[in-house]
């Protein structure tokens, strides 16, 4: 019976692939998302070229562009002749956001929409080893758990006007993932979140070696305890700064971090936050009292 | 079949819950115990100043098996409310670099050597005692207030020697003098929370997205609540700050003196300054021929007619801000139903008209009335955790002693007398060296007149970070009757010159207490032990002391015959704190915090006991006992509705006025030239500064990897269309050349934003590029305070033959 | 019949606790296990669903207890709640 169960479950996707119409249905959602995508990508782009009318190209003489040498261009006019800049080569001037950016609209798919999404199945069950190149990843861009995460790609230097661009509801593109903010609130991304890469100078080697190591060692992400085999582990982290659990556990985290139920919505329901971690030390006093009550006496 | 089926089920339903049973019970330690809280690995939590800037974010340091492991922001503190910057989450590594100084050195034929500790002390003893008044201590605005304390009263009141300076001379100088020739008393009336409050922040010259990350975000995050305050940037130079402004005004360097005058000009033609507050709270003022602390008065009128000149037009002209622009400004200021916040840092400070600049900023609030509400202030901000608490309210300056007492005030010099217990007389009535000019005797032979031959430099870098440094550090190289004694955490660029090195603790490393931008006074806990023989700063002063008191130096003494440091036990006995194995028998900071209380009435800075602010995450002051005993910080100074100073039915007292008639000034100043302006030979302006990365002279933040990969080498930044007219790509090798020097570096075409056209930025963090060879090294006339932000310069292509010779 | 696995918490105070732990191991429907601590696993069995709310609501009521937690519910094929399952329809939840 049980079996059955889960191959009730499994047989859904497989449902809409194989059915004609269904999958026709599938295409059309597809474009959509495809076309909406491209329109935002489009709107924003205009929008953000708006705001940032600081721009200086000059036309007349060469300017140097932060891409490979691969796609680098370089953009030069006859002297004394302005000539008209292709749009393609706009963003080029120098940014690092948009080095060696490459268009692959086929890839683009919006953020899993229900939990059954084909190839990205949060139900799967989390092996070790997941967890383990989930946790490897994510301490290579924090020098201790709880630092804020570095940024692994070039940025835009002037403003984090950008970061929402795909930050604001997270976004997969073919195995990299942009994970939705977790705490919106905050303005200024720059303030905590630099990139690993640096700003993107190439700079000569011997600037850019350390030139001492550190024999710092950071505290390792811990697992949260549960009361009982079966029960919700409680949370081992503070969630400050993490006010939207799915950022990370949601069908767009790494694979080893999901949630097996992304249905659930209200995740401290059953994940009990940690008082010390949260910073409510007026609170532990109520850690060394016995057993729960029917009736709490304090 | 049936039956023993059921009994399996039952017995497996049994096994499960003993399972859990068993379970609940591992790990518990007799009956009546509970399942432990979360794991959090042995982590101890406690609370702390963040290291780095004078926002004075406070951070929940993480210690295990005596190791800082995590960082946390604290979200029980009125600062930053759990949020911190890049810089404030990684401050626990600044720590952990790998070539920690852990031994002291002296430099033995030209090579830093290991010595004992008794060794070094010894020495440096011998030296002072050889000529006290040829000794200085050069400090520091990261000094814990206890440190400076020690230090101050060492030298003025043990040596009678006022040739001691902290580092805040170069960036909080110039914000004491406006403070005190505006109001009579030093440091912001108002508090972070005018920036949750203004309608209007205007920030002059002042990058806050980078400097002050938390404020900045204390104010744009209001945005994202749905509130919407305006931002106004006036700079010389786009930044990140610009990307959030509402408005962004970029103004010529040097003519800041213009845009408020040309302010005020209209406040006063269009009739829309605030008559009544002028009239109840206000006094006008301007320089004589010399610039001075003081001045002279003025009337209304005289200060009406030097305004004339000042139209926007005329202003445009100076300063390239539009004379529209310039309007819409006077227009908010004339708006009596707005809160206006106006901030500012180094490019107000960093000037060589400085203080007139600041006094420019406080005029044009006191003169539209927008002060003393909550969201209307004038607030500097500063760069160093404690340049408020030590520098400039322990008074570790040449002309000061402690509480906002002067030096040349012979009535100052008797208190200070009477509060250390010294014979009448001991304190020395002339001021000492201001920093630039220590340096410079110290940097010049004996012969010639360099009359300091001992510097003692704690806490801090000056072989980076003072101007013009060929001429203010490096000429001491090759003169052998100068001795510098360096202490600090790293190797920096100024050890590279001592003569002997010693090992310091840091941070946590001791227990401190830091006085913030905000008048709130910080304290902390040491939570682990420092590296090898690495010592705090404050015992290494009280060792000097008590060597020199050992040797008999008379100045060791109070008039009763006694140690000057009496630090004693809860039994009111004396500890021998000055020997390193009892320092921590007793908690040197208390004691010294609660000697040092006493100096903190005399100006309304009162400060409550050392437990108050073990309890809180800083307090503001002044702090004021309640009738049932609790302590009131003030976040609001001279407004009658939160401070309790200021008598009752005035609404808004100045109580420290320099006219004694309860009035601020407003101050005339006009607008003058750069003393260094782009020429012919050399067109740029040139201009240093922070990134958000590093902090100062990166002696800590460059050995943090995250920050280090994030910014990993200086760089000049430069306008895209000077760049491709000389033909430089990102990365190419030129070289900056001013009149002092000349500094190769690579290329950043527009860097963080754009600056204008003429203009380059170099960050002054990295010491393999350090932009201080070459910057102006000329002073403020008042406050002495050098200017970093303005010198004139050319650059060049450096041919590739010559590279490797950067 | 259904059987669940129960795990009872027992009171703090030795005396209470012993009391309770001799009601228990009179009680027809329980079947206790040996205690861990404070804690005490045991397996209910009743005639049906209200019977079992019954032993739990008697459990609850033992001053030596303070606290009940479930942890496994077995569905037995010959019971009236699990047939109840089985046909969907036929089932209305009591709750």
């Amino acid at each position: 019976m049980r079996r059955d169960g889960r191959e009730g479950r499994a047989r859904h996707p497989r449902q809409v692939v194989n059915d004609p119409l269904a999958r026709a249905e599938f295409r059309r959602k597809a474009r959509l998302v495809a076309a909406a995508v491209l329109i935002t990508v489009a709107v924003s782009g205009f929008f953000m070229g708006l705001r940032s009318n600081r721009s200086e190209i000059s036309l007349s003489r060469p300017v140097e562009t932060m891409t490979p040498d691969s796609v680098r261009r370089v953009v030069e006019a006859p002297a004394g002749i302005t000539g008209a800049v292709r749009y393609s080569e706009v963003d080029r001037r120098k940014s690092g956001a948009n080095a060696g950016w490459v268009s692959n609209v086929a890839d683009l798919r919006p953020p899993a929409a229900e939990p059954t999404s084909p190839g990205n199945s949060p139900t799967q069950p989390i092996s070790e080893a997941d967890r383990t190149a989930a946790l490897a990843l994510r301490a290579i861009r924090r020098a201790f758990d709880g630092a804020p995460p570095t940024v692994p790609h070039p940025i835009q230097q002037e403003s984090p006007a950008g970061c929402l661009a795909c930050h604001a509801q997270g976004l997969v593109v073919k195995d990299r993932i942009a994970s939705k903010i977790s705490h919106p609130h905050y303005a200024n991304c720059t303030q905590c979140h630099v990139p690993a890469l640096g700003p993107g100078i190439p700079y000569e080697a011997w600037l850019t070696a350390p030139f001492t190591t550190s024999t710092f060692v950071g505290s390792t992400p811990q697992a949260g305890t549960r009361a009982q085999p079966d029960a919700a582990p409680t949370i081992p982290h503070p969630t400050a700064m993490r006010s939207d659990c799915l950022s990370c556990h949601g069908p767009n985290g790494a694979q080893g971090l999901r949630t097996p139920h992304p249905n659930r919505q209200s995740c401290v329901q059953c994940h009990a936050p940690s008082a010390e971690l949260e910073q409510r030390a007026f609170l532990t006093h109520f850690v060394n009292d016995p057993a729960p009550r029917a009736t709490p006496t304090r | 079949m049936n039956l023993d089926r059921r009994t399996f089920l039952k017995l497996s339903a049994l096994a499960a819950a003993s399972a859990v049973a068993q379970t609940r019970a591992a790990g518990q330690t007799g009956t009546g115990a509970v399942p432990a809280e979360p794991s959090t690995d042995g982590i101890k939590w406690d609370k702390a100043p963040c290291r780095f800037c004078g926002t004075g974010c406070h951070v929940r340091v993480g210690v295990r098996d005596e190791k800082v492991v995590a960082i946390q922001g604290d979200e029980l503190a009125d600062v930053n409310k759990g949020l911190l910057c890049v810089k404030g989450y990684h401050v626990g590594l600044a720590l952990y670099g790998k070539d920690r100084l852990t031994e002291p050195l002296l430099r033995k034929n030209g090579k830093l050597t290991p010595i004992s500790w008794d060794e070094a002390l010894d020495l440096v003893a011998k030296r002072v005692m050889a000529a006290p008044e040829k000794f200085a201590i050069y400090g520091s605005g990261q000094w814990t207030i206890p440190e400076g304390y020690a230090a101050n009263k060492l030298m003025k009141g043990g040596l009678s020697n006022n040739h001691i300076e902290p580092n805040a001379r170069l960036c909080m100088a110039t914000a004491v003098t406006g403070f005190l020739s505006t109001y009579g008393v030093d440091e912001p009336a108002g508090c972070y929370e005018d920036l949750d409050k203004c309608d209007v922040l205007i920030l002059w010259g002042n990058n806050m997205a980078e400097m002050h990350p938390v404020l900045f975000s204390r104010f744009i995050d209001r945005k994202m609540r749905g509130e919407k305050p305006m931002l106004i940037d006036f700079s010389t130079r786009r930044t990140r700050t610009s990307e959030f402004a509402d408005h962004y005004l970029e103004f010529r360097p040097q003519s800041d003196l213009a845009i408020f005058n040309g302010i005020a000009h209209l406040l006063l033609k269009n009739d829309t300054y605030d008559k009544a507050f002028v009239e109840k709270h206000c006094a006008f003022r301007k320089d004589t021929e010399k610039p001075s602390l003081l001045g002279q008065p003025m009337t209304f009128e005289e200060y009406q007619a030097a305004m004339a000149e000042y139209t926007p037009e005329s202003v445009e002209k100076i300063s390239g801000v539009p004379a529209e622009k310039i309007r819409f400004v006077a227009e908010l200021f004339g708006r009596r139903d707005l809160r206006i916040t106006s901030t500012w840092c180094m490019g107000f400070n960093q000037h060589t008209r400085g203080t007139n600049v600041n006094r420019l900023a406080h005029g044009v609030h006191l003169l539209s009335g927008h002060f003393g509400r909550p969201g209307d202030a004038p607030t500097s901000l500063t760069g160093q955790p404690s340049a408020c608490g030590t520098a400039r309210e322990v008074g570790t300056l040449c002309h000061t002693l402690p509480g906002g007492r002067l030096v040349e005030n012979a009535e100052h010099r008797a208190e200070s007398e009477k509060l250390w217990n010294l014979p009448p007389g001991r304190i020395a009535p002339k001021i000492g060296y201001h920093t630039v000019l220590l340096w410079e005797k110290f940097c010049t032979p004996t012969e010639k007149g360099g009359d300091i031959s001992t510097m003692f430099v704690q806490v801090t870098n000056p072989g980076q970070s003072l101007p013009n440094l060929h001429k203010l550090f490096q000429a001491k190289k090759g003169l052998a009757d100068k001795f510098l004694i360096v202490s600090d955490v790293y190797q920096t660029a100024t050890t590279e010159l001592a003569d002997l090195v010693l090992p310091a603790a840091m941070w946590v490393e001791k227990n401190g207490i830091y006085g913030n931008s905000e008048r709130r006074t910080q304290q902390w806990f040491k939570m682990v032990p420092p590296p090898g023989q690495a010592r705090d700063d404050c015992w290494m002063l009280l060792a000097l002391a008590h060597r020199l008191y050992a040797l008999g130096h008379p100045g060791m003494k109070d008039k009763d015959d006694k140690f000057l440091f009496p630090i004693k036990n809860e039994q009111g006995a004396e500890v021998p704190v000055w020997e390193w194995a009892h320092y921590y028998d007793v908690n040197v900071d208390r004691a010294l915090f609660e000697e040092y209380r006493g100096f903190s009435t005399l100006k309304h800075k009162h400060l409550a006991p050392y437990e108050e602010y073990v309890k809180a995450r800083g307090l503001r002051w002044p702090v004021v006992q309640q009738a049932d005993g609790s302590w009131r910080e003030t976040k609001f100074r001279f407004s009658e509705f939160d401070d309790s100073f200021v008598k009752k039915g005035t609404g808004i007292q100045f109580y420290h006025s320099v006219t004694k008639d309860d009035r601020a000034q407003v101050w005339f100043a006009p607008y003058e030239k750069a003393t260094e302006e782009p020429d012919a030979e050399f067109p740029f302006w040139l201009c240093t500064g922070r990134v958000l990365e590093h902090w100062h002279t990166g002696t800590m933040t460059m050995r943090i990897a995250p920050l280090r990969a994030a910014m990993p080498a200086a760089y000049l930044e430069m306008n895209p269309t000077d760049a491709a007219e000389r033909g430089f790509k990102n990365g190419d090798l030129v070289a900056v050349k001013t009149r002092r020097g000349e500094l190769r570096l690579p290329v950043w075409v527009g860097g963080r934003a754009n600056p204008p056209r003429g203009s380059l930025f170099v960050p002054f963090f990295d010491q393999r590029m350090l932009v201080n060879e070459i910057t102006l090294g000329d002073v403020d006339p008042i406050s002495k305070e050098p200017d970093y932000k303005k010198c004139a310069a050319t650059v060049e292509k450096v041919a590739p033959a010559t590279r490797d010779k950067l | 019949m259904p059987i669940s696995g129960l795990l009872l918490t027992l009171s703090a105070d030795p005396a209470e606790a012993t009391v309770a732990t001799e009601r228990i191991a009179e009680h027809p429907a329980l079947l206790p296990g040996s205690a861990s601590g404070r804690w005490l696993p045991v397996a209910l069995e009743a005639e049906d669903d209200a019977g079992c709310r019954a032993v739990h609501d008697w459990l609850h009521a033992q001053p030596g207890v303070a606290f009940v937690d479930v942890v496994c519910v077995n569905f037995e094929t010959d019971s009236p709640a699990a047939e109840a399952v089985a046909a969907p329809g036929a089932f209305v939840p009591s709750s």
